[in-house]
């Protein structure tokens, strides 16, 4: 429960100062900004020698293409966006130039996913996969794509396509995927279980995603240790992944363990999806640092409104949910990012808003997606039947 | 100055880890004259020195003297990508001040102060915007237009898309402005259920008199008149002081304390009409539980967004409006009861029976917006 501020408090927050106005620093040798290139990183050094060679070679259209292609590993990376401009730039002027360059379609492909363009990015891979059937890259960013917007059948489809390109690991894991959103959870997690266990051989990257899919699909089973043990093999790869941290926040998160979500979290507010989690574990341990992530967190989705950004409406409806505790615009994001995507946490984040809020009919096209899916996970189906009572 | 400036620098270590998309910002205002238009401009350093490699030492760390010796190519880059046009002429760039700095949530900007001077205004403004479009983009320029005379500045998003935009001549009008948000506080009274049943349970009582415990019809509509007009002023002087207060972001509490509140104070007003406890002066708990609506109404204000440059006409025309919704209630609830005063039907039916299904429904609210009993959280 919420304690009332102390009115010293109250009157401390109000008089903090919300911006400076501009000034002249008091002398030339004041450093006043420092670059990401201070960072010991030597991937952003490297990317900023390319980018100097492109300069003097603008006709090298694979050199471009590398330009791009890190850029756009920097900001999977570290989480800057600015990163996936500095790519769309460098592949700009290929529409023209190389159209029938399979990597340019790819790079174009996997970067209109990440601004939510979808249809876009289907198109953009289906032609890369065109030009290069043996690459696997472009099934698998389709079959990811056809999985948030939940054409399960057309993800099998792509899955089928990399089972003939890809690591068998690969194959099965995208196959899987897919079958434990359609009722058939159990055989999904045994069968992947057992092909991680063939797969010794597999790239550290490919296990972290298996690892983080059957962590998923154990919570759902009720498996928790199991969901635990995954976890913590997946973080042992020693691979930094958002997705990864994100997840087992969560589920720490829901095992009522904040002080450990925290300690996993602490250096990641740079990242909006992150500082989320570290917000709200922040508010369910009452640690004294809460209440800054909330604030920069509001400050973060009030200037992704002001550009008209909407990349990040599902922690956007969480933020106002589970932090501020405002279930009328929780709802409102809750809708719009169920527009665009709709995994099982959209449809969790839907149905928790419009329970929320008292709109139980809101949340109509997320029940529809799990009856018609026959979607196993013990939580939705407990919010669908709340769902189901609110309504009468 | 120089405080502002030492306080933003303690704040540089935790604001310069967030990462966001490349945004400038930039506030044109135009003179009444119709011939000036002043900007003032903000571009991330980190942005400048991706395009000018202002960072020669290639250490990682800008140093003011790296910026400021470099600050006419700034300007110049920065001016070739932004164009006004006044009719089809291209208004001329002069610089009105030498560079600064300022900090924003995502590190140091540049802070460019230009004067624009065109032809008269009267066939037209329009926006041409490009900076940094080649490199990234992703980038915006957000754009805060004062048109000449406006009070208030209207909001315009620049992007690859949208490179170019018509300035409007015409500022929003403060009438405008004040009609809007007046229809819009009328709006949220009449849909805000909360509000209108703990005025309501205030008013019930207001057309009679409790003689030796029990409930006596009023002698005169005067003096339920002037009973009707406390409450209705209280409450009203009330909320439209938390109202300004949040507004202006002098106080704010979280959203369910408030919801939450607002509810129990339905509740306590409907069981105060059974138990009797507050007699005589209902008007001291509408000022009382009017503070903690007055939160209530501030989180609509906000959420319906507060112009910049226009916020006190906009509280104004919403507190107005709200005034309005009440007016109406009150117009259309006082008479009735007046005319009902002496029927039983008036002091069990909906009295006794009114009071405790308000009671009822403000405390099925209260235990939602207190213990949010939906979810995990």
């Amino acid at each position: 429960m919420h304690r009332f501020a102390t009115p010293a408090l109250i009157l401390a927050l109000a008089l903090s100062p919300a911006f400076a106005a501009p000034f002249t620093p008091a002398g030339d040798a004041e450093v006043v900004e420092r670059l990401p290139a201070t960072t010991n990183d030597p991937s952003v050094r490297r990317v900023e020698s390319l980018r100097k060679q492109l300069a003097a070679r603008p006709f090298d259209v694979d050199l471009r293409l590398e330009v791009a292609r890190r850029y756009f590993d920097l900001a999977m990376a570290q989480g800057d966006p600015r990163y996936v401009g500095y790519a769309s730039a460098a592949i700009a002027p290929l529409e023209k130039a190389a159209p029938d360059n399979a990597a340019y379609w790819l790079v174009r492909g996997v970067l209109q996913q990440y601004s939510h363009d979808f249809n876009g990015a289907l198109a953009s891979l289906k032609r890369a996969g065109e030009l290069d059937p043996q690459s696997p890259e472009p099934p698998a960013w389709r079959a990811a794509i056809d999985m948030v917007q939940a054409k399960y059948a057309d993800a099998l489809a792509e899955c089928a396509k990399l089972a003939a390109v890809a690591h068998p690991l690969h194959a099965q894991g995208c196959t899987a995927y897919a079958q434990a959103n359609t009722g058939q959870l159990r055989p999904a997690y045994d069968a992947l279980t057992k092909a991680l266990a063939e797969s010794r051989d597999a790239p550290a990257g490919l296990k972290l995603w298996v690892r983080t899919r059957l962590a998923e699909m154990a919570i759902r089973l009720q498996r928790t240790d199991e969901a635990e043990r995954h976890f913590k093999e997946a973080l042992a790869l020693g691979i930094t992944d958002q997705f990864l941290l994100g997840a087992y926040a969560d589920f720490l998160l829901a095992r009522k363990r904040p002080q450990e979500a925290i300690a996993l979290l602490k250096d990641w507010e740079r990242s909006d999806i992150l500082l989320l989690r570290l917000a709200l574990a922040g508010k369910a341990a009452d640690d004294a640092r809460a209440k800054g992530w909330a604030s920069q967190l509001r400050e973060r989705f009030d200037d992704a409104a002001k550009r008209g950004d909407t990349l990040h409406e599902q922690e956007a409806a969480r933020f106002e949910l589970d932090v501020q505790g405002n279930a009328a615009r929780a709802l409102e994001f809750a809708v719009r990012n169920y527009a665009t995507q709709k995994e099982a946490r959209d449809a969790e984040m839907l149905m928790r808003a419009a329970l929320a809020a008292n709109q139980p009919k809101a949340a109509d096209p997320a029940l529809a997606w799990l009856q018609s899916n026959g979607y196993e996970d013990p939580a939705l189906v407990a919010l669908a039947a709340q769902l189901a009572g609110a309504k009468k | 100055m120089r405080l502002l400036a030492f306080l933003a620098a303690l704040l540089l270590p935790l604001a310069a880890a967030a990462h966001k998309p490349s945004d400038s910002y930039l506030t044109l205002r135009a003179d009444a004259n119709q011939h000036e238009v002043a900007v003032r401009w903000d571009i991330a350093l980190r942005d400048l020195d991706y395009v000018l490699e202002l960072d020669r030492d290639g250490n990682g760390q800008l140093t003011w003297g790296e910026v400021r010796t470099r600050a006419d190519e700034i300007t110049q880059y920065a001016t070739a990508r932004l164009t006004l046009e006044a009719g089809d002429k291209a208004c001329a760039w002069q610089t009105a001040a030498p560079l600064q700095l300022d900090k924003h949530s995502d590190g140091t900007y540049a802070v460019l102060s230009l004067t624009a001077k065109c032809e008269p205004f009267a066939k037209g403004l329009r926006l041409h915007y490009a900076l940094l479009f080649d490199v990234d983009p992703s980038h915006r320029g957000l754009v805060q237009w004062v048109a000449p005379g406006g009070a208030s500045s209207q909001a315009l998003v620049f992007g690859t898309d949208n490179a170019q935009q018509p300035l409007a001549l015409q500022p929003a009008g403060a009438w405008q402005t004040l009609r809007q948000y007046l229809v819009d506080g009328t709006w949220h009274i009449w849909i805000g259920y909360d509000h209108i049943l703990f005025l309501l349970s205030l008013l019930l009582p207001a057309v009679l008199v409790r003689v030796a415990g029990d409930w006596e019809p009023a002698p005169s509509l005067k003096r339920s008149l002037v009973e009707v007009l406390k409450v209705v002023t209280a409450f009203t002087v009330a909320h439209s002081i938390t109202l300004s207060l949040a507004a202006l972001e002098v106080i704010s509490l979280p959203s369910r304390i408030v919801e939450s509140t607002i509810a129990a104070s339905v509740v306590f007003a409907a069981l105060n009409n059974l138990r009797g406890t507050i007699e005589k002066k209902r008007w001291v708990m509408a000022f009382v539980f009017g503070l903690i609506h007055g939160f209530g109404f501030a989180s609509v204000l906000a959420d319906l967004g507060l112009p910049q440059g226009a916020l006190a006409l906009a509280l104004v025309g919403f507190n107005l409006g709200v005034e309005v919704g009440q007016i109406a209630i009150v117009a259309v609830f006082v008479p009735i009861a007046f005319a009902l005063r002496r029927t039983a039907f008036y002091r069990h039916g909906v009295l006794t029976f009114g009071s405790i299904a308000v009671a009822l429904i403000a405390a099925y609210w209260f235990v939602q917006r207190a213990f949010d009993f939906q979810g995990p959280f």
